[in-house]
């Protein structure tokens, strides 16, 4: 099993995208299944959308290959909610409330 | 007009010229500042708007044509750059100038304005345009269901969007601004990484925006989307989600979604959420079921902001009502002292209930009444960040300004009076304190001065400090010129710290040349002489080469204290409750001491029969009060301890200027008087013995 960090740069934005992503793909090619992939974005100072997308696909492509796919540095100003200015943080931000799930303010 | 209508817009207008400074600063340092560019543009954008409902045309034909300059920058998305930021913030001051004194405002300023900011917006000067009606979005917090639209808004860019230079999230974010807005991104069709073409977008975003303005103007935000990405805006019938001021519960929001009503009421009969019921057990798409609960979210979030505006509003109201009330309650607060020393020998319990009664009533008014008057120090700093930029550019020096402690609170008065001393010891800091920047790198210092402006509390004062990093006071250079000057001889054998009082003399000034910015030899001594009026202290600290460090302490109100009544002989006096460590009793010693010792602590000892002279013959047991204001501590022998005392201060005047000690009187219940000792001054007197 293998910890391995991806670490991404000051600026992740469109220009560093692609560059982004190929060391994901990279090293999920060489990690086995359990181990775990860490894009740590705490140096990054500017990110958008595309950041938020990748982070998506990567979290998810982690998932189905039974990696843990984690992020670094996702504070207040590289979050999820930040990159996409939602309310919610990226996959989870598709809905105020999940369908079946009991929230305190649930009203029939 | 209205006096009280144009007087609340001119309150207005100077807190949106304040702001309108902060911002126009902020993007000196940040021009890229898309959202401070915006709240520039809005500020300006309500002055034109409402000057002109009021009657100064002259304001909102000019700041149209400011207003106009930045929009250009604004909508290009171009940076601020410094002459823009130097042209807006000279008509900032124009405007201000325009408002308080039209007749004062010069017309060549003006011209020289409009001719600036129309180059710099790539046009040549042209007259005003009349100032458009107000077209800013109101807040959501004075929300009604007329007055108020929601926007139901789906925006789904084309997958090149990133390649044609857009962010899309900028957009959403440009609509946030618009109203209130809820937002949820769908990340439906982000495929998975390895098929994932990271520089095409997969992102879609479905946005609930409540806003006064009309369609157009959520439409033009997508101005140069259109025709290249999926955008619908469909807007929402408030009765659909909202039953007057009440959210309507999910069944009613999805019943006017046109779901059958057989369904809802199936669902509402089971004891569980209604949604998963729907979705699991009678195939209602979970989409509908999601945008219902998004819609009633957004509905939630609408109502609750208009209702918390509700629960809190403000009025304003003019300072020397103010003023008027809280004499009122210190003459209040005279007469309850006066009704308690009456009832004291009384046996009637009936009227010394009510006259706790009235005490305890006439303590919470005046504690209100005092609480009315508090602002935070932050409104007086706030101008500091101006002047401390047109310093650096005036002397050419970098500096930096640094403001600490600005929630700190003050009464109103003293705030108003400290604005002048205080821009004379930041001029005096960056003028004579602080190295020019070539020198400062010489010396090994950050090329940036850096001067800081702190408030804190201490008891019932506030210490407001101004410290530079600069040179330092230059003691033989001070020594020297008093010399000069006459006003100490050539042999005097002065202490650093008498030296350093030497800079608040009458016309001293150790500057080798008169600058437009201070060095004429006035300053200190007017500073020293308004914070001694306040019944403060003005103290300086420094060292050569590493700094000056002002401090000025200032009584945290100047009308009712709570006092701890003390007699000595035949003389009472008022310790400001705050500023009493602890007291004790002991026999009176034979032989006068200079310091006692309490636990580990040597404090320095007077008698108040020593300070202010007494006839009558001691008693043989003394009251010691330990007073402590900041660092220092000073034990002060009286005849006797009274108690607390609720006192309203009665200036003195300039008896108290000669008073080393007292810094006002009080009127006493038996219609006596009472001295109100400045303990700060007590205790830095003899903080050396």
């Amino acid at each position: 099993m293998l910890d391995i960090t991806v670490q991404a740069p000051e600026d992740a934005g469109i220009a560093a995208i692609s560059s982004i992503k190929a060391e994901l793909v990279a090293a999920m090619d060489k990690a086995g299944k359990g181990s775990s992939i860490v894009l740590d974005i705490s140096r990054t100072k500017r990110a958008d959308s595309s950041l938020a997308q990748l982070i998506i696909s990567f979290k998810a492509e982690a998932a189905a290959k039974g990696l843990t796919g984690a992020i670094k540095g996702d504070d207040e100003d590289r979050s999820m909610r930040s990159m996409l200015c939602c309310d919610g943080g990226g996959e989870s931000c598709a809905v105020v409330r999940r369908i079946g799930t009991k929230t305190p303010e649930a009203k029939k | 007009m209205n006096d009280k209508l144009i007087e609340t817009f001119l309150d207005e207008a100077h807190e949106l010229l304040d702001g309108l400074e902060d911002q126009l600063l902020e993007l000196e340092k940040n021009p890229a500042n898309i959202e401070t560019m915006n709240a520039a543009f809005r500020a300006l954008h309500s002055i034109k708007g409402s000057a002109s409902m009021f009657g100064f045309e002259a304001v909102g034909a000019f700041a149209h044509e400011v207003e106009a300059a930045l929009d250009y920058f604004r909508s290009a998305a171009l940076p601020a750059t410094p002459e823009l930021s130097d042209a807006v913030l000279r008509s900032r001051d124009h405007i201000r100038a325009l408002l308080d004194a039209p007749e004062t405002a010069s017309s060549e300023e003006r011209e020289d304005l409009v001719a600036t900011l129309a180059a710099l917006s790539g046009k040549t000067a042209k007259p005003a345009a009349p100032a458009a009606p107000p077209s800013a979005p109101k807040s959501i917090k004075s929300f009604t269901a007329s007055g108020f639209k929601t926007f139901r808004i789906r925006y789904k860019p084309s997958a090149d969007v990133y390649h044609r230079g857009v962010k899309p999230e900028a957009l959403v974010r440009e609509l946030r601004e618009l109203g209130e807005a809820s937002v949820r991104c769908d990340c439906g069709d982000v495929p998975p990484l390895t098929e994932l073409d990271p520089e095409s977008c997969y992102l879609a975003w479905n946005v609930l925006l409540t806003t006064s303005m009309q369609r157009s103007a959520v439409t033009d935000v997508f101005i140069f989307e259109e025709g290249t990405s999926e955008i619908s805006v469909e807007e929402i019938n408030h009765d659909d989600v909202l039953d007057g001021d009440e959210v309507r519960k999910l069944g009613e929001i999805l019943a006017a979604r046109r779901l059958p009503e057989v369904d809802i009421d199936t669902a509402l009969s089971r004891q569980r959420p209604i949604g998963e019921i729907l979705v699991k057990e009678l195939g209602t798409p979970k989409k509908v079921v999601e945008d219902a609960l998004f819609e009633q979210q957004h509905a939630r979030n609408v109502v609750q902001a208009a209702r918390e505006e509700s629960e809190k509003k403000t009025i304003r109201i003019r300072s020397d009502k103010l003023d008027g009330l809280l004499n009122l309650v210190g003459e209040l607060v005279t007469v309850q002292a006066q009704l308690s020393q009456t009832v004291k020998d009384s046996s009637d319990r009936h009227l010394h209930g009510i006259s706790d009664y009235v005490k305890r009533l006439a303590g919470e008014l005046r504690a209100t009444s005092m609480e009315l008057r508090l602002v935070p120090v932050d409104s007086l700093f706030a101008k500091f960040k101006r002047l401390a930029r047109d310093l650096s550019k005036n002397l050419e020096k970098e500096l930096e300004l640094k403001l600490e402690g600005g929630e700190t609170e003050i009464d109103k008065s003293v705030i108003d009076v400290l604005n002048d001393p205080l821009v004379h010891l930041v001029r005096n800091a960056a003028d004579h304190g602080l190295e020019r920047t070539a020198d400062r790198a010489r010396l090994g210092k950050p090329a940036s001065g850096t001067i800081t402006m702190k408030a804190q509390h201490a008891g019932a004062f506030v210490r407001i400090s101004v410290c530079d990093d600069g040179k330092g006071l230059d003691r033989d250079k001070i020594f020297k010129k008093a010399v000069d000057r006459g006003l100490v001889s050539a042999d005097a054998r002065l202490t650093e710290e008498e030296i350093d009082q030497l800079i608040f003399k009458p016309g001293f000034s150790t500057a080798d040349v008169v600058s437009n910015v201070s060095g004429r030899g006035v300053g200190l001594d007017v500073v020293k002489t308004a914070i001694d009026q306040l019944g403060g202290t003005l103290t300086v600290h420094s060292q050569l080469g590493k700094g000056t460090e002002f401090y000025l302490d200032i009584p945290l109100t100047l009308a009712i204290i709570d006092g701890f009544l003390v007699r000595s002989g035949k003389r009472n006096f008022v310790i400001p409750l705050s500023s009493v460590d602890s007291c004790f009793e002991r026999e009176r010693p034979q032989n006068p001491e200079r310091l006692i010792v309490r636990g580990k602590d040597f404090i320095p000892y007077v008698s108040s029969r020593d300070m202010f002279g007494e006839d009558e013959a001691a008693p043989t047991r003394e009251e010691v009060v330990i007073v402590s204001v900041f660092d220092s501590k000073l034990a002060i022998g009286f005849d006797q301890v009274i108690g607390g005392y609720q006192t309203v201060i009665k200036p003195i005047g300039e008896i108290a200027r000669y008073a080393t000690g007292v810094s006002g009187a009080a009127i006493l219940a038996d219609g006596g008087i009472a001295l109100i000792l400045d303990v700060a001054a007590l205790a830095r007197s003899h903080k050396g013995a």
